[in-house]
Parts: C-alpha cells; sequence; structure tokens
C-alpha cells in the first residue's frame, strides 16, 4: 500500500517544478519520513515474528529483538540429553544462528497440515456460497420491486446492528437442534451468508445505472440473463472486495469455529489450533513453535492481498457508462 | 420330529454363537478430553493409551486435547454429548458435580490407599469421592543463587520464616538494575499459603468468610508489603508476563512457582542458575497449595461402557500410571507415593549438565505433606475477580489491607445470600 501511495505522490511532486522551494520540500521530506515511519510500524512485527520463529528457546525469551540471521545452515537447540544449548551459542548481539526446531515442531508434533486443510475448506465453502447468496440478495434488494422489501432491507441491515457476541449461544442451540454441530457443514452453513456482504452489494448494483438493463431488456433479457450475462460481470470490484473479506474473515475466524467445531479435533482450523499451541495457561508457551505456526498461517493471506491488491487499485476507476 | 427339535437346538446354538460373537466384537471407544500442556507429555500420554489398547483390544482410546478445555466440556454438556473421561481440575469439582456430570469413583478407583491423602481428599466432596488425580504440583520457592552469591546470602531453606524471606527480599532488591527480591503475583491463590501459614483458614465453621481475622490481615499485611515497600512486586511490574518469567530474566531474584516452572526455566533459560525450597513457615507452620487435575469419568454412562471408562481411568492413574508420570513428566509429580522417588531420579538424569540439582525438586514432593486444596464452592467466581483486583490496588497503596478484606467480604455475602 504505501508503495502506491508514494508512487502517485512522485508525479505531483515533479509537476511543481521548481516553483515550490523550500517549504515544499521540507514538506516532502516530512511526508516521506512520516511514511517510513508508519511502513516501520507496521512491517517491525512481522519482521520480528520470522526471525523468532527461526530461533531457539532461549533466544527468543531473552533476546527478541535479535533478528539478522548470522548464518544460513541450521543449527540443533538441544544437546544430545535433550537439555536447551545456552543463549550465548545461538544469538549475539542483533544476530542469530537460525534453527528449524519450531518449524520441526509445528510440523511434527501437532496436526498442522490437517488444520491448514480445514481452514482452506472452510474458506472457500464460505467464500464461494457468500458470493452467491449475497449477490443474489443485494440484486434483488436494489432492483426488485416486491412487497416488504424496505422491511426486509432494514431487517437484514438490523443484524448489522447486533453484537456478534449475542448471536453465539441462539446460533449454538439452533445447530444443536439440526444436529450438525461438530461437523463441516455447521460451521460452513452458519456462514454461509452475512448482512454485510449483502449490503455491499446492493449499495453497488443501485450504483451501476439502470440504462443498461433497460436496453437488455429491450433487447429480450430476463431478470437471470440480465443478472449473469450483464450485471454481475459489472460488479467485479464490489465481488473482489466481499471476496476478500470474506476469505479473510473465515480464515481467522475463531469464535464461530470454537463454538460450531471446537468440540472435534479433526474439524479444527488456524486459529483453534494455533489457540492451542499457546498452551492451557498460556504461560509455557513455546514461542518458536507458535511463531513458527503463525508464519505458515499469515501466508496464504499475503498472497492473497499482493494477487488482489492489483484489482483494489483497479476497482477505484470503473465506470458502466460515460459522462 | 426328532430333525425339528434337532434343528432347533441347533439354530438356537448358532444364534447364541452368533450373539456372543457380535459381543466379543463389540469394539467400545472412549473418548479422554483434556489439555495439552506440552507435546513431550502428550506423547507420553499417546504411549500409555496405546499399551492400554494392546491390553484390552476391544477398547479403542482417543485424547482429544482443547485449547480452551473449561469452555469445550461446557459445550459439551450443554450439548448433552460428552466425552466418556474428562479433565477435572480441582477448582471445577464442585460446578461440575453439581452440574451432574461427573460419576461417583468411591468403589471404582484401584488401591485408593496409595494415594496422597489429600489429594485423595481434594476430590471428595461432602464425603463422596468422585476421581483420581492425574498429576499434581505445589508451591514451592524458586532462587536464583547468582543474584544470592552477589549479595552474599545464604540461600534460602526449609527452615525459614516469613521474616528470613521478607529480609532476604530486601537484601536483594536492586532498584537501579531492575531486580526485586520477591515477585507477588496478584492472584488469590498465590496468596493463600500464608493465609494457612499464618494460621487462618478461609470459611468458619458455619461457611462463612474468614477473612476478616487476624491471621487473614497479617497474612495480606505480610503479602502485600512486598509491594509497598518495594522489595517485590507483581510479574508485570518487572515488564514480565508471569512469576516465572520475571525470575528466568533475573529480574525477581525469588518466586513461588509449581513445578510447572521446572520445564520452562530449562527449556528457555538454560543458563538460569537457580534453587528450589519449600515455601517459609508462618506462625502456625507450614503450608502451601496443591494444584491438581483428575481424570472424571462421564455420569451419563453405564455397563460395558461405563466399565470400560474406569479401566482406563484406573490403567492411567495406578502405580503402573505413576510411574510413568514419573519419567515422563514435564513438571507435575505422579499422585502415588510409590512414584516419587522415580520421579526426582527421572529428573535427575534430564537435568545433567543444567544449573539446577533435582534433589531440589524434592521440595514440591515434601509439600503434599502440609498441601492445602485450590476449591471454592459453587459461584465464587465473582469473590476472586474481586479478591484479585483488590490485591492489585492494595499493592498500589490506593486501597488498605482493611478495606480490601471488607470489600471481598461483602462479595462473599452477596454470593453466599444469593
Amino acid at each position: 500500500m504505501a508503495t502506491t501511495a508514494m508512487t502517485r505522490s512522485a508525479p505531483a511532486e515533479t509537476a511543481g517544478g521548481g516553483g515550490g522551494g523550500l517549504g515544499r520540500r521540507l514538506l516532502t521530506i516530512f511526508g516521506l519520513s512520516f511514511l517510513i515511519l508508519f511502513a516501520l510500524i507496521q512491517t517491525v512485527p512481522f519482521v520480528l515474528t520470522i526471525s523468532n520463529s527461526f530461533k531457539c528457546l532461549p533466544g527468543t525469551r531473552q533476546a527478541p529483538e535479535a533478528f539478522i540471521p548470522s548464518q544460513l545452515n541450521f543449527i540443533d537447540c538441544r544437546t544430545a540429553s535433550g537439555a536447551s544449548i545456552p543463549l550465548e551459542d545461538s544469538v549475539s548481539g542483533l544476530t542469530f544462528k537460525p534453527s528449524m526446531e519450531g518449524y520441526d515442531e509445528v510440523l511434527g508434533t501437532y496436526p498442522f497440515p490437517s488444520w491448514f486443510a480445514n481452514t482452506v475448506i472452510y474458506a472457500v465453502f464460505v467464500t464461494v456460497l457468500r458470493l452467491a447468496f449475497d449477490s443474489l440478495a443485494g440484486y434483488a434488494l436494489a432492483r426488485m420491486d416486491f412487497p416488504g422489501r424496505r422491511i426486509m432491507f432494514f431487517v437484514v441491515l438490523g443484524t448489522l446492528m447486533i453484537p456478534a457476541v449475542v448471536l453465539i449461544i441462539p446460533r449454538f442451540i439452533i445447530l444443536r437442534e439440526i444436529g450438525i454441530l461438530n461437523t463441516y457443514q455447521g460451521l460452513i452453513f452458519a456462514l454461509a451468508a452475512d448482512a454485510f456482504g449483502v449490503f455491499l452489494m446492493k449499495q453497488f448494483f443501485e450504483s451501476i445505472p439502470t440504462e443498461i438493463e433497460e436496453a437488455a431488456q429491450v433487447d429480450g433479457a430476463n431478470r437471470f440473463t440480465m443478472f449473469f450475462r450483464i450485471v454481475l460481470p459489472m460488479a467485479t470490484p464490489a465481488l473482489t472486495a466481499l471476496t476478500i473479506f470474506s476469505f479473510q474473515g473465515t480464515w481467522n475466524n475463531f469464535m464461530d469455529a470454537l463454538i460450531i467445531v471446537g468440540g472435534k479435533a479433526d474439524l479444527w482450523n488456524l486459529p483453534l489450533g494455533m489457540a492451542q499451541l499457546r498452551g492451557q495457561f498460556g504461560e509455557t508457551l513455546e514461542w518458536n513453535t507458535f511463531l513458527a505456526g503463525a508464519v505458515f498461517t499469515t501466508i496464504p493471506m499475503a498472497i492473497l492481498f499482493f494477487v488482489f491488491q492489483r484489482y483494489f487499485v483497479e476497482g477505484v476507476s470503473y465506470s458502466g457508462l460515460k459522462g | 420330529m426328532r430333525s425339528k427339535t434337532l434343528n432347533s437346538i441347533l439354530l438356537i446354538v448358532v444364534l447364541c454363537m452368533a450373539a456372543f460373537g457380535v459381543a466379543a466384537q463389540d469394539q467400545i471407544s472412549i473418548t479422554v478430553a483434556g489439555w495439552s500442556s506440552n507435546p513431550a507429555e502428550d506423547a507420553a500420554l499417546q504411549a500409555r493409551l496405546d499399551a492400554f489398547m494392546a491390553e484390552n483390544p476391544n477398547v479403542s482410546v482417543a485424547f482429544v486435547p482443547s485449547s480452551d478445555h473449561t469452555v469445550t466440556m461446557q459445550t459439551a454438556f450443554a450439548s448433552g454429548e460428552y466425552p466418556q473421561v474428562f479433565y477435572v481440575d480441582s477448582s471445577r469439582l464442585p460446578d461440575w458435580v453439581e452440574a451432574g456430570v461427573v460419576a461417583v469413583g468411591e468403589d471404582e478407583i484401584e488401591n485408593p490407599e496409595g494415594l496422597y491423602p489429600d489429594l485423595l481428599d481434594i476430590f471428595t466432596l461432602d464425603g463422596v469421592t468422585y476421581c483420581p488425580a492425574k498429576d499434581f504440583s505445589t508451591m514451592a520457592l524458586q532462587y536464583n543463587k547468582d543474584l544470592f552469591d552477589a549479595a552474599g546470602l545464604e540461600y534460602p531453606n526449609a527452615d525459614w520464616t516469613w521474616d528470613d524471606l521478607r529480609a532476604a527480599a530486601e537484601a536483594l532488591t536492586d532498584a537501579d538494575a531492575g531486580v526485586i527480591g520477591l515477585v507477588t503475583p496478584p492472584n488469590f491463590e498465590r496468596w493463600l499459603p500464608f493465609l494457612y501459614q499464618a494460621g487462618g483458614d478461609l470459611f468458619d465453621e458455619d461457611g462463612n468468610l474468614a477473612l476478616d481475622s487476624d491471621a487473614g490481615r497479617a497474612a495480606l499485611e505480610f503479602y502485600v508489603g512486598f509491594s509497598t515497600d518495594g522489595i517485590g512486586g507483581t510479574p508485570s511490574s518487572v515488564d514480565s508476563g508471569w512469576g516465572g518469567e520475571a525470575f528466568g530474566l533475573g529480574r525477581a531474584a525469588m518466586a513461588m512457582e509449581g513445578n510447572w516452572v521446572i520445564q520452562f526455566l530449562l527449556d528457555n533459560y538454560p543458563d538460569l542458575n537457580w534453587g528450589v525450597t519449600e515455601l517459609p513457615a508462618g506462625e502456625a507452620g507450614e503450608a502451601t497449595m496443591a494444584f491438581t487435575v483428575c481424570y472424571g469419568v462421564a455420569a451419563n454412562i453405564e455397563g460395558a461402557e461405563a466399565e470400560a471408562a474406569w479401566d482406563v481411568v484406573n490403567f492411567l492413574t495406578n502405580d503402573e500410571g505413576a510411574l510413568s508420570v514419573a519419567e515422563s513428566s514435564f513438571g507435575p509429580m505422579p499422585t502415588r507415593i510409590s512414584a516419587a522417588e522415580a520421579y526426582i531420579e527421572s529428573w535427575e538424569s534430564r537435568t545433567e549438565g543444567a544449573n539446577v540439582d533435582a534433589q531440589d525438586f524434592n521440595a514440591f514432593i515434601a509439600g503434599s505433606e502440609y498441601s492445602h486444596r485450590w476449591q471454592l464452592p459453587v459461584g465464587y467466581g465473582p469473590f476472586v475477580d474481586a479478591f484479585n483486583a483488590g490485591l492489585e490496588q492494595a499493592f498500589t497503596g490506593s486501597i488498605t489491607v482493611d478495606d480490601m478484606i471488607f470489600e471481598v467480604t461483602l462479595v462473599a455475602e452477596e454470593i453466599q445470600g444469593g
């Protein structure tokens, strides 16, 4: 994000063409340093996460700030008898000798791959279902005139005003009565449509001029053709935004997963698994293992963001009609 | 005629055999729900369960750890379908017994005499014993030998009194270096040993809160004094998450933690030069806390299933089970006296080259002689919260010990009245 902001401000700077003088230059320097500072604040925790995931336990506790790997081959954190090696054998100043202990632990001791697979399953299904339901509902609320439309819209909007915490127990009871607690479909079903998505899609569809659909109607298109062939392709920016929100939201969903599939360990997703890495009392937490898990949990989200970043920027300048 | 009779007899025999065959192949599956303390311990438990399944081919047992056991179990209880065996923390027992989910273990526990009497006692309510303890931890005093050497002080020993502890904390505090003498977490259960050491008790005979007593006041004054006099403090006062971390980083010269601190210090602070001894004695002698969980059996199962569940529990907690805890423990102690030596021996071999003497861990075992249960009557959650909040305020000097006792007594009365 920071890079796009910088490249955009660059032309503005050159356009000034020397007429700016000292004050203007100071302003630029100030702005730049502000951006750099902000970028640091954003990236330092991430750098420390990665570096500490490659450390031995004493290093994570006693020298968390060391972030420069001093060699490329990995060391063993434990002696033959299983004791931790002393701190000075793995950390000196800001440099540390990397080890794979955390990653070995995460992949070897815990069912991490299955948590990962579950998280992908939940995120993909929920996202696909949300795209379908939210866009259909949003289109109906935006374009079709049926009795009770306004009331229905306010009911949907009203659910946004209710704190999510309030819904936990009723949702649990409903799922229990249906008998799909501790199943994949239980979690997917409960998250398959959301008011925020319906609202987002409705607002977007309303911003599309009706002339396009009227023209299509003249050509003999029915509602469904109009929706699927004309309106939906134009809604790519909104669908992209919704995809990212749902995917990320489901990927990081802890509370619903805990309530709905918490009772069955082989259905856990990554956030539940990460909580398991934290341990029951959270005090004797093994930082390198925990952060190795955090790195694995973050990577797919980071990839998703970098892939879709283009669409974010492009989506700002969409338009259906000229003038 | 004859052939008919013969046929029917044959038929009955065949049917009986079929029924027996089905019964013999009838698999019982048992789920053990708990939490994971560390991978090594999980592996040891799994090995033990595998051994059980090898001996009992008709029973399959699975250990299912949870990240938040209490919440997971409450959810399962609410859904009416819960695991056949589950960890019951001593502090949860009254609530869960009241909810009717824990089966009575009176006649089911194997060789109850071999368990530490205190531990059997902890899981006994109104004269009814529910479950055998899985393992246990007691609080003891950890001290940083390097800091003691630098201050030229004698190491703590089992004969220490309150005055010794205070004097040492005073001598060890070094404000410039950011070192406090003793780390005093603002937690009710950490303070309780001092109440018992002072000869006090939590409740009187009528079940009313008895903190408003000389012993209660003395114990609170003593504990709060470390903070208000600047010779001790909370873990967060020295930028640490908990007592073990403050001690490991050398920011607290002494800490009062349980067995869980052993593996933590060995793993994370291998350079630390430390020792363990028993908690100091108060006016009324010695006291410490026992923190423990038991293997509860579900109250909603019966017949062969219940039998299998008890078999699993006894397999894990009998003499052999206790030995396996001793050999694989990352901290907590086996619950049978018979395994105490094996526990220390296993630490001997695992602390070779480390800066701690495994013989010191006898201090934790000694604590079992005078330990008190960590257990409150049903509904006392708010009282603990109020007490902890009060401690924090008393540490900063914003309220007096008397104010604090007055406030928590009000909360307790409300709970009892409600």
